[in-house]
């Protein structure tokens, strides 16, 4: 059952019993292949106490895995699959918090939102000076592997000090702490880390390509102890690695076995089962390394459209755009089959109200934009996802999951036992499923099923402080998205109904940011907005000393824009849009300068 | 990895009590309700799978020394040591309450009040006013309910440490209290990781001392015997031999069921019942054989038969088995339950704790069992009230438990000792299988005649047994007390031990000796007399566990000189029978001169042998002999302080053997009263009247040395 399925090249992937690093081309059934690995390792653990380790990029990554595993009817209860952050959480802070001066008198996560909220605040009381700077850059917070600071700017740094110290002082820890902390905690103790790998028997990261230095060194630390014994497995695409800004690099093999202290074995899964040859041949204009794609899936033989328009304008990209959704309509692709990719996110809602209104027959699904996504770690936007979400047979199973682990956190948070069947999935469905609140607002609402729910618990929020921090930042959250919208001239719905619908089922075509469409497929895509500035962003031209920078991020993003179309690839570089500053806005260079036979459609 | 420690604070009889363990077998000695048990429990909370997963606690579980339990915690915490990632069934259990580094790690239980609790009570410490009445009106309102039971490791606090309770759970008399929320964890531990159970990862098997053998074989749940017929059959019964008993079984059921003879009675009942009740209500009956047809169910109807084995050929059912004898069995399945099923289980150790076995089957234990399971990684517990235990002599795996009013006290017999003392040690207890560990106090001799008489000599002047005063006499065989007495110390065993030995001062002079080869040697004598009371008196130097009684002479002068020329005179008669030698001997004896009666009595002993003389002086004991000054007072120091109910009996003892003495007899008819109410205080003023009255009684002196 394991390789059933699979081609040559997969197989040898999921068999390798070295340290493997392995180059997954878009389409080419990489989430299959770890899927089979992961089963593959769980079926020759060398004990019960041994685990597997598959860490993914998003928590959604993950809750894919597990779903697809269980489909197989494979005991996943010797997997541990989660983001880099949960696990340093559950295998290393946790733990051995009590052995670690900044940790052994407790500590509270914080998520970004809350992140943010202090900076802001230090920043207005202590440096007004640095205000506008602050607000004008995305200024988040790095640390390289020594646990400095990485800056921007060097007079960002007495900032980050005095963070440190609030941080330290409250006994917060926030997510690059945490990463931090888990390295040093690793590097002072060697008995611990050699525990860790005599516990993992395979290490899988997946999108290695967007994993941050800190993180590597966690995995590097492990595996290097391990002598061996721990197998570690990066599965990724270097040519879709657009997490740069977040601090994502994709190490070379050379630098990945030097982190290991072995050798590892490079593999490639090159077979395309997703896109025919045309499309790949476009994209793959827009490849770092030039790694041959062949089209072998069922639509390699097919001869789809890839189109490129220049001259429509900004205030008929929405009719263009809808006569696109009907061509395919029309040839009949499902509608969820249609993908439309965004380069930023406040696009999303004006284009869907406007479609909505020009294909009134069809649905659309811009669940991406969901005025709560900024916190997907915080405890109380997974509560949320309960209420938002009905009881129905296709999420028995993924309601089963949030609400376990929703259970854990809650208990963790008040110092209670996790396993304790207080705390149990039963009990949180249950009490969920139970609660209901009339405000039609959406905050209003929720904030009252939250409450509702915290008191089921016998919980006061503000007895425990942790949880009133996570409380507040979720709602803080919302708010700030909703002000960011608001800065771009759009609203984001405010009532109940709407926040729903993000959670329905995914239903009609999808309208989705760049970055969102990750690991999804379709048969259509339809890409605008592909002017410089957009896409790529000008934090990636603006003050850079060459152009270096403005390619790659450019480059990549056309990558996995493109990788995402199974047959139609409809590009579409509007004119008529002006920067604040009244310039025109130009064409995506690395766009304009491709030279490619496009279809032309009347 | 095995079991280093266990600390209990606050827990029923333990007030702050620590257990030291070693790899391998382990010994606890308690007379019966010193808790051995609880200690068994309080392991069992924290290792054994088959506990309750919720740990229940409550109120009645604190310790009663503690007068008010609210707001005070529970400890009971295990130290691990080999705890190493070497192997991979170890790791999960080194994750979880490994140390950071070493090979240490710890494992506790916490049953406090809940953090709310915890903070209410912070916070009012944290107040100016602040008094201990305020204190004690927010503890009053605490309940049980308000209690949890929490699991950590990884903690390094040593809860039975004063300073350390304080600090963390809080000062009652000064009314400080830490704060919950930034308790240093290094102290108290962290939470276990997650899905990771400390009993999962190995195994902990407890053998109860078993009262109903009968009803633990017959539960399924329980039945050990059950347990290991379904390894055999996991192991070997394939699948077409059990689909071949099955399938007989299922044509065994079908044919009775289709005899003739049932079917009419079948069809009899049927129509009786019609007959009763109707046809339209009649249940339709049928009689169906029902032998088990699943594995599970057969193995259910297997029994043990047993017989004795004097009489071969001859098994019975268990139930026909003395209550020994089923014991004995139930014991043995458990053990082989325990080699064959959960030793092969691949944990990170494995746990047997064994409750109060019959001694022969400890042989058992030791012999063959060790023989087939790995001891490495095998750490076994025994408790035993029993002197009878081989195991009990291994001084360095043993803890005494000793029962004290309201809490227990545990002590370790080779703590602090080198190796070489321990071994030496467990050398000649094992040689004499001695109770010195049992006893409440030791008193140590240095030969058989004390030996010999002085156990006599208390039965027959207080009328009670050594045993019954709580002391052990030893008899070392020689004057090397030290190694020995070592045991009883501040660090080890915290009971008395009194060392009885003679000085050897000159017993005559020269000129009554008259002999200068013997003169020399009644001279080296006391020297070397003299040259070991100063050895002994450095070695006791600061330990006031052990003191030292010294005979002036030797034990058998000093008999004499008490005053018991009458004892010797009636031996006399034993020796010599009649005739000019007894009468020499008999002048000699009760000479004024006592250069010349201690010259006659070493002569007596040293012609019959020290041994046969003091038979033969034991014989001759009555409750007139007196008890000389140096045993009485040696007694008097290592027995413990004489209940109330004993000093009366030991009284009307002494009063019943001065019988015809006027205030004896006076006194022995006030009996049936004082019997009659036996109040404290009654019983007080009749022995404070007895001591008034008869001043130079043994008991009287005995009593007032005691205080």
């Amino acid at each position: 059952m394991i390789f059933e399925n699979l081609t040559e090249e997969q197989i040898i992937a999921v068999k390798t019993d070295d340290h493997l690093l392995l180059t997954a081309c878009p389409g080419s059934g990489k989430t299959r292949v770890i899927t089979r690995k992961i089963a593959y390792e769980l079926g020759r653990l060398t004990h019960p106490n041994r685990r597997v380790i598959a860490l993914t990029f998003t928590i959604r990554a993950a809750e894919e895995i597990e779903r697809r595993l269980q489909k197989m009817n494979l005991d996943t209860s010797k997997l541990w699959s989660g983001n880099i952050h949960a696990f340093c959480l559950n295998w290393i802070l946790r733990p051995y918090a009590c052995f670690y001066p900044k940790t052994k008198c407790g500590f509270a996560i914080i998520d970004a939102v809350k992140t943010d909220e202090i900076l802001e605040n230090l920043v207005a009381t202590r440096f007004p000076a640095l205000k506008d700077d602050w607000k004008n850059k995305k200024i988040r917070v790095k640390l390289a592997q020594n646990g400095t600071f990485l800056l921007k700017n060097d007079s960002h740094l007495p900032v980050f000090e005095v963070y440190r110290e609030f941080l330290e002082e409250n006994r917060f820890v926030d997510f690059e702490h945490l990463l931090w902390y888990s390295l040093d905690l690793l590097r002072c103790f060697p008995k611990i880390v050699a525990t860790l790998s005599a516990i993992f028997q395979n290490v899988l990261i997946d999108e290695f390509q967007d994993t941050q230095e800190l993180q590597y060194q966690i995995i590097f630390e492990i595996v290097r102890a391990g002598n061996g014994r721990t197998k570690v497995c990066f599965v990724g695409d270097c040519d879709q690695a657009i997490y740069g800004a977040l601090g994502g690099v994709a190490k070379t093999q050379a630098e990945i076995e030097a982190g290991i202290g072995a050798k590892i074995c490079s593999c490639e899964l090159s077979g395309n089962y997703r896109s025919n040859q045309r499309v790949i041949n476009f994209y793959r204009n827009f490849q770092t390394i030039p790694v041959e794609i062949t089209a072998e899936g069922e639509n390699s033989g097919i001869n789809g459209l890839v189109t490129l328009n220049n001259t429509v304008s900004k205030d008929d990209l929405a009719d263009e755009i809808a006569r696109l959704i009907q061509l395919s309509l029309d040839e009949g692709v499902p509608e969820e089959e249609i993908g439309i990719l965004v380069p930023q996110w406040v696009m999303i809602m004006p284009l869907s109200k406007k479609l909505k209104r020009l294909l009134p027959g069809v649905s659309f699904d811009a669940s991406g934009i969901a005025p709560m996504s900024d916190s997907r770690d915080n405890l109380f936007y997974k509560i949320s996802r309960l209420f938002l979400t009905e009881p129905s047979p296709r999420l028995y199973s993924v309601r089963q999951r949030w609400a376990g682990e929703i259970g854990a956190e809650l208990a963790l948070s008040i110092a209670e036992d996790p396993e304790n069947e207080e705390y149990s999935a039963k009990k949180v469905l249950k009490i969920v499923n139970g609660l209901t609140s009339q405000e039609d607002d959406a905050v209003a609402h929720l904030k009252e099923c939250l409450t509702c729910f915290l008191d089921a618990f016998g919980i006061t929020l503000s007895a425990f402080l942790p949880l009133e921090i996570s409380f507040n930042s979720y709602f803080l959250g919302i708010q700030k998205r909703r002000a960011r919208a608001e800065e771009e001239g759009e609203t984001l719905p405010n009532d109940i109904a709407s926040f729903r619908n993000f959670y329905r089922e995914a239903t009609g075509v999808v309208i989705s940011s760049v970055h969102g469409s990750k690991g999804e497929e379709f048969e259509t895509v339809i890409g605008f907005g592909l002017l410089r500035g957009y896409l790529p962003n000008w934090d990636h031209i603006i003050g850079k000393r060459d152009n270096v920078e403005e390619i790659e991020a450019s480059c990549k993003l056309l990558y996995v824009l493109c990788s995402r179309a199974k047959n139609n690839l409809h590009l579409i570089i509007e004119t008529g849009r002006k920067t604040r500053s009244g310039v025109d806005y130009q064409a995506n260079r690395q766009l304009a300068a491709t030279q490619f036979d496009y279809d032309t459609i009347f | 990895m095995h079991i280093k420690t266990l600390t209990i604070r606050n827990f029923r009889n333990f007030q702050k009590s620590k257990f030291h363990f070693c790899k391998g077998i382990n010994t606890l000695i308690g007379e019966n309700g010193s808790g051995k048990t609880n200690v068994f429990y309080a392991l069992r909370l924290l290792l054994d799978e088959n506990m309750p997963r919720k740990i229940q606690l409550s109120g009645v579980d604190f310790n009663r020394a503690l007068g008010d339990w609210r707001g005070h915690w529970i400890v009971i915490s295990i130290e691990f040591d080999e705890l190493v990632n070497d192997e991979d069934c170890k790791i999960l259990a080194v994750h979880a309450v490994g140390d950071k580094d070493g090979q240490g790690g710890r494992y506790s239980l916490f049953f406090r009040p809940n953090l709310e609790i915890r903070k209410r009570l912070f916070e009012y410490s944290e107040q100016e006013d602040k008094t201990v009445e305020g204190l004690r009106a927010i503890l009053e309102t605490v309940t049980e309910e308000e209690y949890e039971a929490v699991l950590r490791c990884s903690g390094t606090g040593d809860f039975c440490n004063d300073a350390i309770y304080r600090d963390f759970v809080g000062d009652f008399v000064n009314v400080v209290f830490p704060d919950p929320d930034t308790i240093d964890r290094q102290v108290i531990g962290s939470r276990l990781p997650n899905q990771i159970s400390m009993p999962n990862q190995i195994t902990c098997t407890f053998v109860k001392a078993l009262r109903d053998v009968e009803a633990e074989l017959r539960n399924p749940m329980t039945s050990p015997l059950l347990k290991l017929l379904k390894t055999e059959d996991k192991k070997k019964i394939s699948v077409a031999q059990k689909d071949n008993i099955l399938g007989q079984i299922k044509d065994l059921n079908t044919t009775i069921g289709s005899l003739d003879e049932i079917q009419n009675l079948t069809s009899g009942i049927s129509s009786s019942v019609r007959g009763a009740v109707g046809h339209t209500y009649a249940p339709n009956v049928d009689i169906r054989s029902e032998i088990p047809d699943d594995m599970e169910g057969l193995f259910q109807s297997l029994k043990l038969w047993v017989g004795d084995p004097d009489e071969t050929g001859h098994l019975g059912r268990l139930d026909r088995l003395s209550l020994g004898g089923a014991n004995m069995i139930y014991l043995s399945l458990r053990l082989l339950e325990y080699e064959r099923v959960l030793s092969k289980k691949d944990r990170a150790a494995h746990f047997l704790f064994i409750e109060e076995p019959e001694a022969h089957i400890h042989t058992h234990i030791q012999k063959s069992l060790f023989k087939n399971v790995p001891l490495n990684k095998t750490q076994v517990i025994v408790s035993t009230h029993s002197t009878h235990i081989s195991s009990a002599s291994k001084i360095r795996s043993v803890n005494i438990l000793s029962r004290c009013s309201k809490f227990a006290e545990v002590f370790h017999p080779a703590n602090n000792l080198t190796e070489n003392e321990a071994e030496r040690i467990e050398r000649y207890l094992d040689a004499v299988r001695s109770t010195l560990l049992f006893a409440k106090g030791v008193v140590m001799v240095e030969g058989d005649a004390e030996q010999i008489i002085i156990p006599e000599l208390f039965l027959k002047v207080f009328g009670v047994s050594l045993d019954e005063m709580g002391v052990s006499l030893l008899n070392i065989g020689s004057t090397g007390f030290e190694n020995l007495a070592t045991l009883f110390h501040e660090d080890r065993i915290r009971r008395r031990c009194a060392i009885l030995t003679d000085l050897d001062a000159l017993p005559s002079t020269e000129e009554s000796v008259n002999d200068a080869v013997k003169w020399r040697g009644f001279v080296n004598s006391a020297a070397s007399g003299l040259e070991r009371q100063t050895r002994l008196q450095d070695f006791i130097n600061g330990n006031t566990w052990v003191e030292l009684f010294f005979a002036p002479n030797t034990f058998e002068v000093d008999f004499l000189r008490a005053g018991n020329q009458a004892v010797i005179n009636a031996a006399l008669q034993e020796i010599y029978g009649r005739g000019a030698d007894l009468q020499n001997s008999i002048n000699k004896i009760n000479s004024i001169d006592e250069a010349i009666s201690n010259l006659e009595i070493l002569r007596l002993a040293k012609k019959e042998g020290k041994g046969w003389f003091a038979i033969l002086i034991a014989k001759f004991l009555t409750s007139e002999t007196v008890i000389p000054n140096y045993i009485l007072q040696a007694f008097a120091f290592a027995a413990p302080c004489l209940p109330l109910q004993m000093r009366v009996t030991i009284a009307k003892f002494r009063l019943e053997s001065n019988r015809g003495c006027p205030p004896a007899d006076a006194m022995l008819a006030r009996f049936p009263d004082i019997l009659k109410v036996a109040g404290r205080e009654i019983l007080e003023d009749f022995m404070s009247h007895f001591a008034a009255e008869f001043p130079t009684d043994p008991l009287t002196k005995f009593v007032s040395m005691q205080s």
